[in-house]
């Protein structure tokens, strides 16, 4: 054998092992699915986020308010470099009029790059030239095995092959089709407490019993690459004559107690204000605005049940119809812990 | 560019399809465009500082050889060291000592590979003064030497003569070798993505004020693996990316681990920088007119002459270490490491003949005693490495006296974690086990079927896609050197 045809077989052979490897034991896409429904250039609102609005932002409500029609795009877990991809991918059409932005600031200050296997490397899913720019900026200085061998082997990830299979071959995940949600839900075991509404909304249904360490942010620590990412997601929507606006959902009366939120506040804050983009922290809402306890929560890390989740969409359109949202807002740290429910009310 | 990237793949794989379809000055000219990309990458100070020290040590050395007077050859090899010296001290150890953070040196400070290059132009300098090697004329052919990509990140310290052959060579592409140093990059990234960036996960745990006792050992342990893993795995790939291109840079570890007396452990590890003290520092102190003078004062007052040239050793190893020490950092924990080696080194050195008489008085042979001097090397290993997990010399004193307290707050990982990292650490220790008996595991594997060797290689590519997935996964550790 030709030492080319030896390099050659064993490049191939390292090709099919890593396909395989891909289809069986990397879950089906959730994402890849989201990013073709929402841009396929009908919707004029993008919710871009993480899980808190994934779950916190009705889109079908928010069309009702605002006019036009929105589509959620958030997403559990998604790095905040990697929103500017699906803000890119998602304007294919260039006919986004107003992005919403929910931050949260767990993953600004982390190094996280995606659980992997939570879904398949977004330059999978990125076509044309969103992918030639992801794979050269992000892509290219990562080590190879989170590249394109993107899996790991868990007893989970085994027991689930036959599933995973057979959701991959169907017709709906090959077109895309928002029907092959729930199918991906089931086998990412992400279907207890929520029920998938459509246009990327997860509407909870029930609570957790979940446990949650306190976190305390530390603006020192946030990460140059995701002030990087926000910009240009900020530059983007100036370029293309988009609204921006910075949320941050309401999180759940006993977290703010525990965490150090006026942190957040005063940080993001600054930072739209240095961009020029309103930021509207919903933890910041005067009493009686957006009322609330631990209750409206599936989990006490602020993903909330789907009638608060209707309550905090209202809002957040009352405030960007709004001439003078500031009113909506307290002044400071005091004035938000006073105006929460008492301690172990329900 | 990290060299577990995907990125320095596509280098090795790009370049090696150009350089092997090139000759003469257009292969030598792949050479350089692909050091330079990867240079680039880093910071284009970088770029401006590798130029510069090459610069310097190829006109100095040429002024050298130019030279027929001794005085003005030796003023000359002076100045050639010295600006090289000040080069590195001013982009090294100077920012390191700014406490501005808006300091131009930062902006500049420590470019990749500094420490390496540097050491090997003034080796290079020092060679043609002592008329070893003869001056190089071309000054990109010293360029290329002195950037060549894999060894910028962490080394080896190669010596120029080694190499600058090499680079002048026409290289034509032989499977053996190119599939050689696939197989050893292989085999770095594995050491490097599953064993130590998962150790990096947790190791700074261990080492918090309040953690003493079993917490500290099980730590330095961890730790003396990951930098192993971490050092090591680096040198593999760096080695193995060169051998892709038919060079052939100095091996830097030799089963360190496996060492019987601490001096045998820096001649298995770094081997590189050992060899260059040694050469230029060590070699040169023993035969300078000081230590002569010393010897012969310390036979003037009755010491026998083996005494007397132990007494020049150990003052030889003491000023090896301090400078192994400063060449790592100019913080009080690396001259404190410097000095706790060179001094058990100067111990060792002074008390040989003693040690000698009492081993052979007790009777101290066989395996046994090998196997308890082997750990008792690695001890003194560990407990050097307090040194490199605290942050300056004062804390690992104060690290040292707490090994000895009670604490324990368990191993740091999941069972599968931990199963993971056993697996693997057993796989490195039978093959450095295999090449401490002289058993090329590569040999072994080639002399298989293609089928098999295929199959062999693949999963170990699977197992590093799968087992080498660590979310903290940073440079290398003697990167920054």
């Amino acid at each position: 054998m030709k030492a080319s045809e030896k390099i050659i077989r064993f490049i191939l052979l390292n090709l099919i092992v890593g396909i395989v490897m891909t289809m069986m034991l990397a879950q089906p896409s959730e994402l890849k699915v989201l990013l073709k429904q929402a841009g396929d250039g009908s919707y004029d609102t993008l919710v871009l986020g993480e899980s808190h609005g994934e779950t916190g932002i009705d889109p079908y409500l928010l069309s009702d308010e605002l006019g036009g029609k929105a589509y959620n795009l958030c997403w559990r877990c998604t790095p905040v470099l990697e929103l500017k991809y699906l803000l890119k991918q998602a304007d294919q059409h260039h006919s986004l009029k107003t992005v919403i932005l929910e931050i949260d600031p767990t993953y600004w200050d982390d190094g996280i790059s995606g659980d992997e296997g939570l879904d398949v490397d977004p330059f999978l899913y990125l076509p044309g030239s969103v992918r030639a720019e992801y794979f050269i900026k992000e892509l290219l200085p990562q080590n190879y095995n989170e590249t394109f061998f993107d899996y790991s082997i868990t007893k989970t990830r085994l027991q689930r092959i036959p599933e995973t299979l057979k959701c991959k071959f169907s017709l709906a995940y090959l077109k895309s089709d928002e029907s092959v949600i729930p199918v991906i839900h089931s086998i990412t075991g992400t279907t207890e407490h929520y029920e998938y509404r459509g246009r990327g909304f997860r509407y909870g249904i029930s609570r957790s019993d979940a446990q949650f360490g306190e976190y305390q942010f530390q603006p020192e620590k946030v990460r140059p690459e995701n002030l990087k990412a926000f910009q240009s997601i900020v530059d983007y929507c100036r370029r293309n004559g988009i609204r921006l606006v910075c949320v941050q959902t309401a999180l759940s009366p006993s977290r703010l107690r525990r965490d150090n939120f006026e942190k957040v506040h005063s940080y993001y804050a600054d930072l739209c204000r240095k961009y020029e983009v309103p930021f509207y922290d919903l933890n910041y809402l005067k009493q009686g605005i957006l009322n609330r306890t631990d209750a409206d929560y599936v989990d006490l890390d602020g993903h909330p049940l789907g009638t608060l989740a209707e309550q905090q969409t209202s809002v957040i359109a009352q405030l960007m119809k709004s001439s003078s949202p500031d009113s909506y807002f307290c002044s400071s740290r005091q004035e938000v812990l006073a105006g929460l429910p008492a301690e172990g009310d329900k | 560019m990290s060299l577990v990237s995907l990125e320095y793949l596509i280098l090795i794989a790009a370049g090696s399809l150009v350089f092997y379809h090139t000759k003469g000055r257009a292969q030598k000219l792949c050479m350089f465009v692909m050091s330079m990309l990867f240079v680039l990458s880093f910071s284009i100070g970088a770029v401006v500082s590798v130029i510069l020290a090459s610069f310097i040590s190829w006109k100095a050395a040429i002024w050298i050889s130019e030279a027929e007077d001794k005085k003005v050859r030796k003023n000359r090899t002076k100045l050639g060291v010295i600006l090289l010296l000040a080069q590195l001290v001013l982009l090294k150890y100077l920012p390191g000592m700014s406490r501005n953070p808006s300091s131009v040196f930062l902006k500049f400070a420590c470019p990749i590979g500094i420490s390496y290059y540097t050491l090997m132009l003034i080796g290079y300098v020092l060679d043609v003064d002592w008329k070893r090697i003869p001056a190089e004329p071309s000054f990109f052919t010293l360029l290329l030497t002195a950037c060549w990509f894999p060894q910028m990140v962490q080394g080896p310290i190669g010596k120029v003569q080694e190499i600058i052959g090499q680079m002048n060579q026409d290289h034509t592409f032989e499977l053996h070798s190119f599939k050689y140093g696939l197989q050893r990059l292989l085999w770095g990234i594995f050491q490097k993505t599953v064993i130590a960036d998962r150790i990096g996960t947790a190791i700074g745990s261990f080492f918090l004020p309040d953690r003493a006792g079993l917490d500290l050992v099980w730590g330095l342990i961890l730790y003396s693996i990951q930098l192993y893993a971490d050092f090591s795995g680096g040198i593999d790939i760096i080695l193995g990316t060169s051998e892709c291109f038919g060079i052939r840079l100095s091996e830097n570890f030799r089963q360190p681990y496996f060492s019987s007396t601490l001096g045998e452990f820096w001649r298995r590890w770094h081997i590189s920088l050992g060899r260059w003290m040694k050469d230029y520092i060590f070699f040169p102190f023993s035969a300078s007119s000081f230590s002569q003078k010393l010897t012969r004062k310390l036979r003037k007052s009755g010491v026998s002459r083996k005494q007397a040239a132990r007494v020049s050793i150990a003052l030889g190893n003491l000023l090896v270490f301090v400078l192994v020490g400063f060449w790592h950092g100019s913080g009080s924990k690396y001259v404190g490491w410097g000095i706790y080696n060179g001094i058990i080194l100067s111990a060792s050195a002074l008390l040989e003949g003693w040690f000698i008489e009492v081993r052979e008085k007790l009777h101290f042979h066989g395996r046994l005693w090998s196997l308890f001097r082997i750990l008792r090397t690695y001890v003194i290993v560990l407990i050097g490495y307090l040194f490199d997990c605290t942050a300056d010399a004062g804390q690992a004193w104060n690290a040292f006296l707490r090994l000895f307290s009670h604490g324990f707050h368990g191993v740091g990982f999941s069972v599968s974690e931990l199963l993971i990292l056993f697996f693997a650490v057993l796989a490195v220790l039978i093959v450095d086990l295999l090449h401490e008996h002289g058993i090329s595991v590569r040999d072994r594997i080639s002399c298989c079927s293609y089928g098999k060797q295929a199959v062999f290689w693949t999963i170990l590519i699977q197992v590093i896609a799968i087992a080498g997935r660590v979310s903290s996964s940073g440079g290398f550790l003697y990167e920054s050197f």
